[in-house]
């Protein structure tokens, strides 16, 4: 069963006189506990793509299936943010840490917007800090922590609402090489335990750990690779 | 909430400088605005006190006609009718005093002048009177020596307790001879102690008392009453007597009301009415510096919505919703209108400290005036927050986390 399915998505920009299609005709199916890669240069239509099944944008036309259950497009933000905070965890290649919090604050934050109980937040937290190899750094603020372990504390903080989906837009992208393999591997292993995870990515080495490539070029979908 | 407290608090602290320059305008706004009415309320809370020690049974009949009905009732009239010396006359003594329910009377007629004993010198306020002062205008008591016989007593006064001290100091001034201006009179009696008060000062102190017949001779022979003040009989309602005496006035005064005979509660409902006035004028010029003030906070709040726009787009991205975000950047003004407000009625403490340690005066800062206080810095951040909040909440996610 799929636990996404676009279907003939389009995404059209309207500015002025002039409109530019973002997305033409997409349809992708990714099954459950599947580990894909959307791939294209910048400007390509991916970003675009992420934020259509991330749920942050809404397609011109063409429909998305989540859990097999069309999303009514007509439905008001909060109702959008319910289902994001409940089913997708967003990775970004600039982390998004609010530089403020510490670490464990940064991973319990969208406990908030879920009304899950401080205490059992906190928990559950300093697990999935502990599960990403930071356990000795959750009082940590992001300036005291290196590239690598930033991003994690960003994977952490995308488990937090133990989500089905793990969206990871440039994940490695400000990372060096080092680090981006073990960020990687972190992906991968949450890709084993069950978790369906969409790389988005230009970087074709990041695109190699994927099962499946989904190649975009100009919005359209030139090619499918195993 | 708890949450959205918490992030306000660590944005405020968090930029210290910018966030006490933010809330200048609510600290001087509700510093002012509390300050005033503590004074007031303390300047009144001395005032009635002090009426009180009048005696509730004392009517005053005073030049000039007031509407004691009427808040704007002190407007209407000419203060020169206050001091004025010719409207009441001996004669309307003498019909009053025959007045059913009017016990004693005692007029008060200014002399001016100096009193000076040796090379010592003092200017109290001598008043010409009648024997009974000290049983009308109970304030006052004669605590040593005696008051004078009559009118016609001739040059004798009784002095108040700060010019014995100014004059004698610890000698018994009783059967010592003064001049007040250029005569020579007998020190008579000596008035007790009253305590000082922030409106009247230490007037009552200096207070000296001649015969109204000797004021009369040496304000050449003009009769000048000031005041008449009427002591009710007990058992008698003051309120009834008060009416007796103002048509017993109106008839004497071939039906002009150029007069006007006051309670005690009347005095203290004048001066409410004044203060009243005062807070409202202080008030309004206290709310352009929370306009300012306001104005203030929304600027800089958009400032801090333009500046955590990535954080909006953050959170909605993780599933805030836009009532989220307004909430959270509402709070947020409205916690830094509230911390404005307790800095500027921690002022009004301090100040009020000061004024009672220096002064006579005591302000008093009541709970609702702490309630106000918070009230009007909560509704300034509610104001002035809202169209930031929303501002904030409107933002596009994917707009947002793109910004940099």
């Amino acid at each position: 069963m799929p636990i996404i399915e676009l279907k003939n998505v389009t995404k059209t920009y309207k500015s002025g006189k002039l409109s530019v299609n973002a997305v033409c005709g997409i349809s992708i199916k990714v099954e459950k506990g599947e580990i894909i890669a959307i791939m294209g240069p910048s400007g390509s239509g991916k970003s675009t793509l992420m934020h259509i099944i991330g749920l942050l944008d809404r397609p011109t036309s063409g429909d998305l299936l989540i859990d097999n259950k069309k999303i009514n497009m007509s439905m008001p933000d909060s109702k959008l943010a319910k289902i994001r905070s409940e089913k997708i965890g967003f990775i970004f290649q600039q982390f998004n840490l609010l530089n403020k919090m510490t670490a464990l604050s940064n991973v319990v934050m969208p406990t908030i917007y879920k009304k899950i109980g401080k205490k059992s937040a906190q928990e559950r937290a300093v697990n999935l800090l502990s599960e990403v190899g930071l356990k000795n750094r959750i009082k940590h603020k992001p300036s005291e922590l290196s590239g690598g372990e930033t991003q994690r504390v960003a994977i952490a903080r995308a488990l937090i609402n133990d989500p089905d989906i793990i969206l990871a837009d440039e994940p490695t992208g400000n990372l060096d090489s080092k680090s981006g393999q073990e960020i990687m591997k972190v992906l991968v292993d949450l890709n084993k335990k069950g978790k369906t995870i969409i790389l988005i990515t230009h970087d074709q080495k990041i695109a190699d750990y994927a099962k499946r490539t989904y190649k975009i070029m100009d919005g359209k979908l030139i090619k499918e690779a195993k | 909430m708890i949450e959205g407290i918490k992030s306000a608090l660590m944005s405020i602290f968090g930029n210290k400088v910018r966030s006490l320059l933010t809330v200048l305008g609510i600290v001087i706004g509700v510093s002012s605005v509390t300050i005033l009415i503590s004074l007031g309320q303390g300047l009144k809370n001395d005032v009635s006190g002090l009426v009180k020690g009048f005696g509730s049974n004392l009517l005053f009949v005073v030049a000039g006609k007031i509407d004691t009905n009427n808040p704007q009732g002190m407007q209407q009239t000419n203060p020169a009718n206050f001091v004025s010396g010719n409207v009441l006359t001996v004669s309307d003594m003498d019909k009053i005093s025959e007045v059913e329910g009017v016990d004693k009377i005692a007029p008060m007629s200014l002399v001016p002048g100096e009193i000076s004993y040796n090379d010592k010198k003092t200017i109290p306020m001598i008043i010409g009177t009648y024997p009974e002062i000290g049983e009308t205008l109970q304030i006052i008591k004669v605590e040593s020596g005696a008051t004078f016989k009559s009118n016609k007593s001739g040059n004798v006064v009784i002095i108040g307790p700060k010019t014995k001290k100014d004059l004698f100091e610890n000698e018994d001034p009783v059967n010592k001879i003064v001049k007040v201006g250029k005569e020579d009179f007998k020190v008579i009696g000596v008035f007790s102690e009253v305590e000082a008060s922030s409106v009247f000062g230490d007037q009552f102190s200096t207070l000296a008392a001649i015969p109204f017949d000797t004021a009369t001779r040496i304000n050449q022979n003009k009769v000048n009453i000031q005041r008449i003040m009427i002591k009710v009989t007990d058992g008698y309602k003051v309120l009834d007597v008060k009416e007796s005496v103002k048509s017993t006035m109106l008839k004497n005064h071939e039906n002009e009301e150029d007069f006007t005979v006051l309670t005690q509660d009347d005095i203290v409902g004048l001066l409410d009415d004044l203060l009243g006035l005062l807070t409202t004028l202080v008030s309004a010029i206290a709310s352009i510096s929370l306009l300012v003030g306001g104005i203030g906070i929304m600027n800089i709040m958009l400032v801090t919505v333009t500046e955590r726009t990535k954080e909006i787009g953050l959170r909605k991205a993780v599933g805030a919703t836009r009532f989220d975000i307004a909430l959270q950047f509402l709070i947020e003004a409205v916690m830094v209108t509230m911390v404005g407000g307790l800095i500027g009625l921690g002022i009004s403490f301090a100040v009020s400290g000061v004024v009672a340690s220096k002064t006579d005066l005591t302000p008093a800062i009541t709970p609702s005036v702490v309630g106000l206080a918070i009230g009007i810095s909560t509704i300034i951040g509610v104001i002035f927050g809202l169209w930031p909040a929303l501002r904030a909440a409107k933002k596009d996610p994917i707009e947002a986390l793109r910004y940099e």
